[in-house]
């Protein structure tokens, strides 16, 4: 038996019909979250996919453990639907009573636009709203000044398909944690939008429960939130966004965020 | 009422990342098609827990960045697996981990937890033991290439697409990888093996 027939032998223990059901629950929980323009269009419930086994065997699965987990699976385990109707939307939350920090620049008309800001949300979270690709360290510096140890990089439309996925710069560092641990720790600090955005759940069945997003509907999902006190001393984060074509802007932008270690090379 | 394009089994995946651009739904079709073996090939190199967080990370940066997916490329399996690979290069401490426990223990933590076995069996083979006593002590780069043509059946052409570097790379890494795993493995069982993993092994078994 030569070297490719034993690293088959090896691969042949790992059974190959295996399902990564989580991870099945995880994407269908992101495709709810991105508007479908047949829903916009139709102003009511869309008619979603059927989604196959591997979605709603995640219902029946044990969960293993972790409350995150357990959430994680009731909130995209089930048949979810998400209402658009205006007249069902729910509270927002995002209340300031001052104007929220902000870096602002002129369009070619005059106006001035917000590109990206930064509120306080419910329960300590900073709510970051990115709507355009400008001024990365100012955003940084209002982050450190909030108590978040950050570097930001809008690295512009500059992906191929196979090197898409950005590591951290080479003056960060990961920090020396278990992957278990780091996924924890990331959750903790990046609260997931269920978490801090007010989204009414409505039970409907055993595991089906119908979501409505607060005023702005889906324009609402381009924020996401920070977490200052769930920062450990050493902690900092790598925050990434780029349009994947250009011209893209707010809910159309894709975002990466990655723990690093705080140090003056890094988030400054 | 418009007729709608809802992507099948005979659409390639370029079709289908382009019909998701549309109707994001339509996502689902390439993860059915290609997460079972995505999820095989990360659970062999970093264990069953691990796999379902990486196969999900891979999955959603996929999602977010079909707009800029090529369109040429009917087959999208370069584009996961090197997404996928980078993901993976994120635990490399795990994975070098794991493969030093096989080849310590004779213990296959990740065969075993696709198991119901209770008790842990010494079930790997001699060979196999020293086969990933040499994994862990691949570089990195070496072994992405070796794991993608062995593990997850890439062509050399979509190996070199999955890490962006040329194809002869791909072949050289290989051939080098490949030398490295055979000089190992053809060393008797009292030599060179004792001195890449900590611990004594037992003498041979033959399994295979």
């Amino acid at each position: 038996m030569n070297e490719m027939e034993l690293l088959t032998h090896m691969l042949n223990k790992v059974p190959a019909d295996a399902s990564p059901a989580r991870a099945g629950a995880r994407l269908r929980a992101e495709i709810l979250q991105e508007p479908s323009p047949r829903a916009g269009a139709a102003g009511s419930s869309p008619a979603r996919r059927s989604w196959p086994g591997w979605a709603t065997r995640v219902t029946g699965a044990p969960a293993r453990n972790g409350t995150r987990r357990r959430a994680r699976l009731a909130l995209a385990g089930g048949l979810v639907a998400v209402a658009l109707t205006g007249a069902l939307v729910a509270q927002a939350v995002e209340r300031a009573d001052t104007p929220a920090p902000s870096s602002t620049y002129k369009t070619g008309t005059g106006a001035r636009l917000a590109a990206w800001t930064v509120r306080r949300g419910p329960g300590g979270v900073l709510v970051v709203t990115i709507s355009e690709l400008r001024d990365p360290s100012g955003l940084a510096a209002l982050l450190r000044s909030y108590g978040v140890p950050a570097r930001l990089e809008f690295p512009g439309y500059n992906f191929i398909p196979t090197t898409s996925l950005r590591v951290i710069p080479r003056s960060c560092k990961s920090p020396n944690m278990s992957p278990r641990a780091y996924s924890e720790l990331q959750t903790k600090i990046l609260p997931p939008r269920w978490a801090w955005m007010h989204i009414k759940r409505t039970r409907v069945g055993p595991h089906s429960y119908i979501f409505k997003l607060p005023p702005g509907g889906f324009a609402s999902l381009e924020s996401f939130a920070i977490q200052p006190s769930a920062i450990p001393a050493g902690i900092g984060l790598f925050i990434e966004a780029w349009a994947a074509q250009p011209g893209q802007t707010g809910t159309q932008l894709d975002r990466n965020t990655d723990l690093v270690e705080a140090s003056p090379q890094c988030t400054g | 009422m418009p007729s709608e394009r809802r992507s099948g089994p005979q659409d390639d995946d370029a079709a289908v990342i382009a019909s998701s651009l549309a109707d994001p739904d339509q996502f689902a079709v390439l993860f059915e098609r290609h997460a079972p073996l995505l999820y095989r090939y990360v659970a062999r190199r970093l264990g069953r827990d691990v796999a379902e967080d990486v196969v999900a990370e891979t999955f959603l940066h996929a999602f977010r960045q079909r707009a800029s997916y090529h369109s040429d490329c009917p087959d999208a399996r370069p584009w996961l697996y090197g997404i996928a690979t980078r993901l993976v290069g994120r635990h490399r401490r795990a994975e070098i981990r794991q493969y030093r426990a096989l080849a310590r223990t004779g213990v296959d933590q990740v065969a075993e937890s696709f198991t119901e076995a209770v008790e842990a069996r010494v079930s790997a083979a001699w060979q196999c033991r020293r086969l990933a006593a040499e994994l862990a002590a691949l570089p990195a780069a070496y072994r992405d290439v070796l794991l993608l043509v062995a593990w997850a059946e890439l062509t050399y052409d979509e190996a070199a697409l999955t890490l962006g570097v040329p194809v002869g790379t791909v072949r050289s890494r290989l051939s080098r990888a490949r030398a490295r795993l055979r000089k190992q493995l053809g060393r008797e069982p009292a030599g060179g093996a004792h001195e890449q993993v900590s611990g004594s092994l037992p003498h041979p078994r033959v399994e295979l």
